[in-house]
């Protein structure tokens, strides 16, 4: 049995941080895979909860684990071996694990471009775009919220697709208009009562918000999309 | 043909009329009641985009003197940024670093695993707070390895000096590649006190290994960002043809 042994020079969630890190790192607790609850921790390491919820803390802030309400905590892939930016660019880690993604569609219209849309699209600000509002989901719990404008000058009839079933990426290709780049935007941004109801989170909390233009080969715009993710789940990584 | 909802065609509104009127850092946005004639939204509309955009730092509401569109903002692009001072100095902004600690250490399993450093080898560990315009931006951990850079403990007034400079001038390394990973978090008590922002504020927490040719550690840095002064923005390609718009669009 592991136990923590207070050396008096590390507080003791400190310690537990360390051995937890250790079986991480270590593979004993694989990526993907749910870790014991806060109960078994105090009980196995023979310390309080507080000194694991501590200990915790710690690892879900380095990103090394998830915690998900109402299902546990889970190990995530360390950031070294994580999705590699096949794209370039930062894109959402998409930390898969032993997990799966749906995708609930929130809105779907046709409406005119305006002036913002067709400045980021490069089109005319009266031209139509496919308005979709889509919710990603990963184990039935909310990750990310997206909003694509998607030109339909260049994917007409577009609006018949059904995204919940094929991605954007995969439609654009259909067109043969395949995603070559991207510009994009990241912030944090406060979220509305409405996002952190979808998203399961307090209303007033901070999450982090992607705005990018996607592009084809032939520097095209494609689509103009606002998301934003769960703030447990926000998460970007570039490589170069 | 749906209508565009009032939230978003303010929201987008404004976007529209800062990059249609070239608006920069410190320029002051038109009143409120200026804004919804122009846009034709209503009140409550348009203080639902412009809290979005200054909740995610763009914008800047200033009590009794109206709306601005965010003087102190720091843009890291990730194929274009080389390090904070360069950043800052290209928006124009005046960078300026203080000192919190350094040391040596002897390079821990954990330290080892995440910066590729040699287990028990030794590291330099330099904790600095950025500012610009004087104004507490991120704190930055950064970890060297003795290995790669013997003596860099001792030799400089860390106080005065830029380790960049010193990387690349003194020591010949330069870097090649890299990996930036960014999460989201919460100050702590002591980095509130730093940054002079409220203990649980929202925070970038940001996670950077740098290498060079022949992927040997240049540096391993951890930073506290607060994000009303830093944003981030990607370019994996650029549209030359829409160069001007993109540039501004990112630097908002």
């Amino acid at each position: 049995m592991d136990e923590i042994v207070n050396t008096k020079s590390k507080p003791l969630y400190q310690e537990l941080y360390d051995v937890l890190l250790e079986r991480i790192e270590r593979r004993f607790y694989t990526a993907g895979s749910k870790l014991p609850t806060e109960y078994e921790l105090a009980d196995e390491f023979n310390t309080t909860r507080i000194t694991v919820r501590n200990a915790l803390d710690i690892l879900e802030r380095e990103g090394l684990i998830r915690r998900i309400q109402g299902k546990g905590t889970f190990v995530a892939q360390s950031w070294n071996e994580g999705a590699l930016d096949v794209r370039g660019g930062f894109r959402e880690l998409v930390r898969q694990g032993r997990e799966t993604p749906s995708v609930r569609i929130l809105e779907h219209a046709l409406r005119s471009a305006g002036s913002f849309i067709a400045l980021m699209l490069d089109i005319q600000p009266e031209d139509t775009v496919l308005y979709v509002r889509r919710l990603n989901l990963v184990n039935d719990e909310p990750v990310s919220i997206h909003s694509t404008y998607i030109r339909t000058d260049i994917f007409p009839s577009v609006e018949e697709i059904d995204f919940s079933v094929f991605s954007m990426y995969e439609t654009y290709s259909m067109y043969e208009h395949s995603y070559a780049y991207a510009n994009q935007k990241l912030s944090v941004v406060e979220l509305s009562a409405h996002d952190a109801q979808l998203l399961n989170v307090h209303a007033g909390d901070s999450t982090l918000m992607i705005e990018e233009i996607t592009y084809d080969s032939q520097d095209l715009p494609l689509e103009f999309v606002r998301s934003i993710s769960s703030p447990s789940h926000a998460g970007f990584l570039h490589t170069y | 043909m749906d209508k565009i909802r009032a939230y978003e065609r303010a929201l987008e509104g404004v976007w529209n009329l800062m990059l249609v009127n070239e608006m920069e850092a410190g320029d002051k946005l038109p009143s409120e009641r200026v804004l919804c004639e122009l846009l034709e939204v209503s009140r409550t509309a348009l203080r639902g985009a412009l809290k979005q955009l200054t909740s995610s730092g763009v914008l800047v509401q200033m009590q009794g003197s109206g709306t601005y569109v965010n003087p102190n903002r720091v843009l890291h692009i990730f194929q274009k940024s080389h390090n904070f001072s360069s950043s800052s100095e290209a928006l124009g902004l005046t960078p300026s670093s203080s000192l919190i600690s350094i040391s040596t250490l002897v390079v821990s399993e954990k330290l080892a695993a995440r910066a590729n450093f040699r287990v028990g080898s030794k590291a330099f560990r330099l904790e600095r707070v950025r500012r610009i315009n004087d104004i507490p931006a991120l704190i930055e951990r950064a970890y060297i390895s003795l290995d790669t850079f013997p003596g860099i403990d001792q030799k400089y007034d860390w106080n005065q000096e830029s380790l960049y400079r010193v990387i690349n001038e003194e020591y010949g390394i330069f870097i090649k590649h890299g990996k930036e990973r960014i999460s989201l978090s919460k100050s702590n008590r002591e980095e509130s006190k730093l940054l002079n922002i409220e203990e649980g504020t929202s925070v970038i927490f940001q996670r950077a290994i740098a290498q060079t040719d022949d992927l040997i550690t240049v540096e391993f840095v951890e930073s506290v960002i607060v994000p009303q002064f830093y944003h981030f923005a990607s370019a994996s390609g650029f549209p030359l043809h829409r160069k001007e718009l993109i540039e501004s669009w990112m630097r908002l």
